[in-house]
């Protein structure tokens, strides 16, 4: 299980439309996020927090500084290197991103594929993991017959069917009612108990009601700090 | 100039190489001007991604080489001679080519062994999440440049002087060499049992040392021994193999040829033969390349490195091992079924 | 890692299943190049090994008498001059010409007993009586009558008794085998004169050496053609034109390369889906190994059955359209002779010329998605 995911020095800086200057979306950004917790990242839409997740993922490199997984720097390694630790992440991003020619239980599917098992494997983890989102009797529906909240359930359970060690959330409720977002909530805080680092970000305010969290960061400005 | 289909291929492809070794090259030079793998800033950053672009390239050019060198010495030796008159194999065909067609081959020989170089150090360099290698590969790059581009341009002459209605005498390169018969049995003054014997030594040597250097992988000096070893063995196998063993495959004595070995009626033996002498003479630098860089890199990509050399001198002696089934096999293999040696 | 294999095989054949009808479009586009590129190929190839075989069984060196004005009758004493040289084992004159029929110009020769007894293909013919004569299957009678008109410096008429066997017909296609007397009368030839010299020598290998010499034993200047000479010369024009032909479908495979790397897009979906799988774990590798093996699924039956489709067009005994279309032929096709040795090749070099492009195709725009940053390739994908 990992220790600590870390930022050291990151800034993430976007083109400014045709000319050759930048604007600073995350600014020297240092922050620890440790194994075994649940942290919450609030802030206003477009403070960056979806922005922060997809280079925690190493889904993006920083302009400047580094992200480290157990002190080793992820975020300057080769795609290869970086590619195959991203297998120890489960993602869920703020738009679902099914593949709509695809079944619910082929999407959920996906990431197993090219790591070790059988179909029949892929099968069950993936059968289970839909159980426990409550989501199970969607399991041979077509995707494009879903409404929001079972395409959002679908995704969250895409990202944790493989039990990865880092869990990076944007936005996992945003279309859930409140019994549904509490059993992500569940499921959320049991990956913590078992070692995982857990990230959440999220704008709502009534995060509270279905997650209980470790630690509150507030992005805002470009910079991340405690939450007051 | 011939418009050979075969010909172009090579040739489009060599300018492929070429742009893509120059492309990468445009990054190298940025790698050995401002590569610093302690900063975090921009630029360093930047550069990192554009030096896995860059590999990709030049891993492209090296594939690509190689796929237009096999394809080349195919046409050389089993296509072109029967377009050009009076040409029977491959030094008919480079009788055509003029001066271009052996400047041909050097330079696509040293562009190989650079790109191969590279190639072994960028295993080392992947094998490592942070690929500590970057700037010594982006100073082989940027000494793969001009070679590439003097073989692109020797190939364009040899292409230029290449003429299908223009005869060429095949077998006078070849039989002209000697006068008399006490010529054709010596070598640079030295008669044909002593190069037998100077490469039955070597040879032996040599696998003593890569033996020696693929199970002690991490000890500098026979590797270096390896090196020095292959270095003498290359010229006196080919004189052996030319003068002397070639003459079981072919069935008559004198016909020193190093094309016809590639030939149908020979069985093709000269690409599995010349193949493993390439190999020789490309992995026996590598394996004392990467011994000498392992000294000098951290721990884990020491440990990649040493491994690297070993590989090399593992196939070292594969190569040398199969180079010599295929000359000495077909000696002894005439001696069992006719009770004597070819020897006249 | 054979468990992981099969299962992404398992998994790529899932993901063609999703565009089935790009997926048939892509095997059947590859087969049918496969199958004009492979014929054409194989056409020349054939010609070239029955020639081969054909020319294996006539004389190793064929003298003929040159004037400024063009061919002129050698002697039938010509025979005794050439076999004064060491190293000729055998001199035999030769009578045969171009002739026409109502219907089209045919070769007539005449017949040489001991020749006909010697060849293998031929064993089974017996040698034409004057007013007779053996055919090929490509010379016309009336449906009615055997009898032939055959026009030439005189006119004759012959009973057709025989036709060759098939697998002479590149040879003995438009050919008549007249009597020794027929032949001179029709060729207006006198009683000891020839057409050219046909000779055997001890040492095939060697006939070139002996040209010089049998140049000079002749009291009048000759043209002298080695098996080898006319071996090459067809080789040279029949693999010209199947170079040609080859060469003329290179903007097919271009075109097939950007269909592959169309449809290679159009499979691995937008540039959100290659980002969402990066996202998931999947290595570039991953992605390019799905796209190879997706390729293959589709590619390599594709190919296979394009190449024995071009065989059976080539070499099946009732298929004339290979000769027809590509060399427009207007008679009935000869039946050709299969050489492995000279059939492989050609199915590597088709099968190389269609992979390569289309595997680089496969490599470069899977590789191009692959390389791509994720979070790019999720947001501005599509």
């Amino acid at each position: 299980m990992p220790t600590a995911l870390a930022c050291r020095n990151l800034t993430y800086a976007y083109p400014n439309g045709a000319s050759s200057a930048t604007t600073a979306l995350l600014r020297n950004i240092d922050a620890v996020f440790p194994g075994g917790r649940v942290v919450l990242i609030s802030g206003k839409s477009g403070a960056g927090k979806s922005t922060l997740l997809h280079l925690l993922a190493g889904l993006l490199r920083p302009t400047s500084g580094e992200i480290l997984a157990d002190g080793q720097p992820v975020s300057r390694w080769l795609t290869a290197h970086r590619d195959r630790w991203r297998r120890r992440v489960g993602i869920v991003f703020q738009q679902d991103y099914l593949v709509s020619e695809l079944t619910v239980l082929e999407n959920v599917m996906l990431p197993l594929i090219p790591r070790s098992g059988s179909p029949r494997y892929w099968r069950e983890s993936s059968h289970n993991i839909l159980a426990r989102l409550n989501a199970v009797e969607l399991v041979g529906q077509s995707v494009s017959t879903l409404s929001g909240g079972q395409r959002q359930r679908v995704a969250t359970a895409r990202a944790l069917v493989d039990a990865p060690d880092y869990i990076l959330a944007d936005e996992p409720t945003a279309h859930q009612d409140l019994e549904n977002a509490q059993r992500l909530g569940h499921l959320l805080r049991q990956a913590a108990e078992r070692g995982a680092i857990v990230v959440v970000a999220a704008h709502d305010r009534h995060v509270d009601k279905w997650l209980k969290v470790d630690q509150h960061l507030s992005l805002a400005d470009g910079n991340l700090e405690p939450a007051p | 100039m011939t418009r050979h289909p075969l010909l172009l291929a090579v040739f489009t492809t060599d300018i492929l190489t070429v742009l893509l070794i120059l492309w990468a090259s445009a990054t190298a030079v940025r790698i050995a001007l401002h590569w610093n793998p302690q900063d975090t800033g921009a630029q360093q950053l930047r550069l990192q991604t554009q030096s896995e672009t860059a590999a990709l390239a030049v891993a492209w050019a090296f594939g690509l080489h190689l796929l237009a060198t096999a394809t080349l010495i195919y046409g050389m030796t089993n296509i072109l001679p029967g377009m050009v008159p009076g040409a029977m194999c491959g030094t008919g065909v480079l009788q055509a080519m003029q001066s271009g067609g052996p400047r041909m081959l050097i330079y696509r020989l040293m562009g190989l062994a650079i790109l191969w170089i590279w190639w072994r150090i960028e295993n080392v360099n992947q094998s490592q999440p942070e690929a500590p290698l970057v700037p010594a590969n982006a100073r082989i790059v940027l000494l793969a440049l001009p070679v590439f581009a003097l073989a692109l341009y020797a190939a364009w002459q040899a292409a230029l002087a290449m003429d299908f209605q223009q005869p060429v005498d095949c077998c006078a390169v070849i039989y002209d060499q000697f006068h008399s018969l006490e010529e054709a049995r010596r070598t640079l003054g030295a008669g044909h049992t002593g190069w037998l014997t100077a490469f039955g030594v070597l040879t032996v040597a040599l696998v003593a040392s890569a033996v020696a250097a693929w199970k002690t992988a991490g000890r500098r000096w026979p590797h270096l021994l390896l090196a020095a070893l292959a270095m003498a063995w290359l010229p006196i196998a080919a004189i052996a193999l030319v003068r002397v063993l070639a003459a079981y495959h072919y069935g008559v004595l004198h016909h020193h040829c190093p094309w016809c070995l590639f030939l149908p009626e020979h069985h093709l033996a000269g690409f599995p033969i010349w193949a493993a002498w390439i190999v020789v003479a490309m992995e026996a630098p590598v394996a004392v390349a990467l011994s000498l860089l392992a000294a000098r890199q951290a721990p884990p990509a020491q440990t990649s490195a040493c491994h690297q050399a070993g590989l090399a001198a593992r196939n070292t002696l594969l190569a040398v091992l199969i180079f010599l089934c295929l000359t000495v096999g077909p000696a002894l293999w005439w001696r069992l079924r006719f009770g004597m040696w070819l020897t006249g | 890692m054979r468990h992981r294999r099969y299962a992404q095989f398992l998994w790529a054949g899932r993901e063609l299943l999703t565009h089935p009808g790009a997926t048939l479009l892509m095997a059947l586009s590859m087969g049918l190049l496969t199958t004009m590129m492979a014929t054409g190929l194989l056409l020349s190839q054939a010609l070239t090994a029955t020639t081969s075989r054909l020319l294996d069984q006539g004389p190793d060196l064929v003298v003929r008498r040159v004037t400024p004005n063009g061919g002129q009758p050698i002697s039938s004493q010509a025979a005794d001059l050439a076999l004064k040289i060491p190293g000729i084992t055998e001199a035999r004159p030769r009578i045969w010409g171009t002739v026409s029929t109502p219907q089209a110009a045919v070769t007539v020769v005449a017949a040489d007993r001991d020749a006909i007894a010697r060849l293998t293909i031929t064993a089974a013919i017996q040698a034409p009586v004057r007013g007779e004569a053996v055919a090929g299957s490509g010379v016309h009678l009336p449906e009615t009558d055997a009898h032939l008109v055959l026009h030439g410096t005189d006119t004759i008429t012959v009973r057709i008794t025989q036709r060759f066997p098939q697998e002479t017909d590149l040879a003995t296609h438009d050919l008549v085998m007249l009597h020794p007397d027929d032949a001179r009368r029709l060729l207006g030839l006198a009683l000891d004169e020839a057409c050219d010299l046909a000779l055997a020598v001890f040492h095939p290998d060697e006939a070139e050496a002996l040209l010089p010499e049998l140049a000079r034993v002749f009291p009048w200047p000759v043209h002298i053609a080695t098996r080898q000479e006319t071996r090459k010369h067809y080789a040279t024009a029949f693999g010209r034109r199947g170079g040609l032909a080859a060469l003329l479908y290179i903007p097919a495979v271009i075109a097939l390369a950007l269909l592959t790397a169309a449809v290679i897009r159009q499979h691995i979906g937008s540039r959100s889906r290659v980002g969402l799988l990066k996202a998931l774990g999947w290595t570039s590798r991953d992605i390019v190994g799905l796209q190879i093996t997706k390729a293959a699924i589709v590619g390599l039956p594709a190919i296979a059955g394009g190449l024995m489709l071009a065989y059976a067009l080539v070499y099946a005994p009732s298929q004339t359209w290979a000769g027809m279309l590509l060399l427009g032929w207007q008679e009935t096709a000869p039946i050709m002779h299969l050489d492995a040795g000279f059939a492989a090749p050609v199915f590597l070099e088709v099968a190389g010329i269609l992979l390569i492009p289309y595997l680089a195709a496969v490599l470069w725009s899977s590789l191009v998605q692959a390389a791509s940053n994720p979070h790019d390739l999720l947001n501005r994908g599509n």
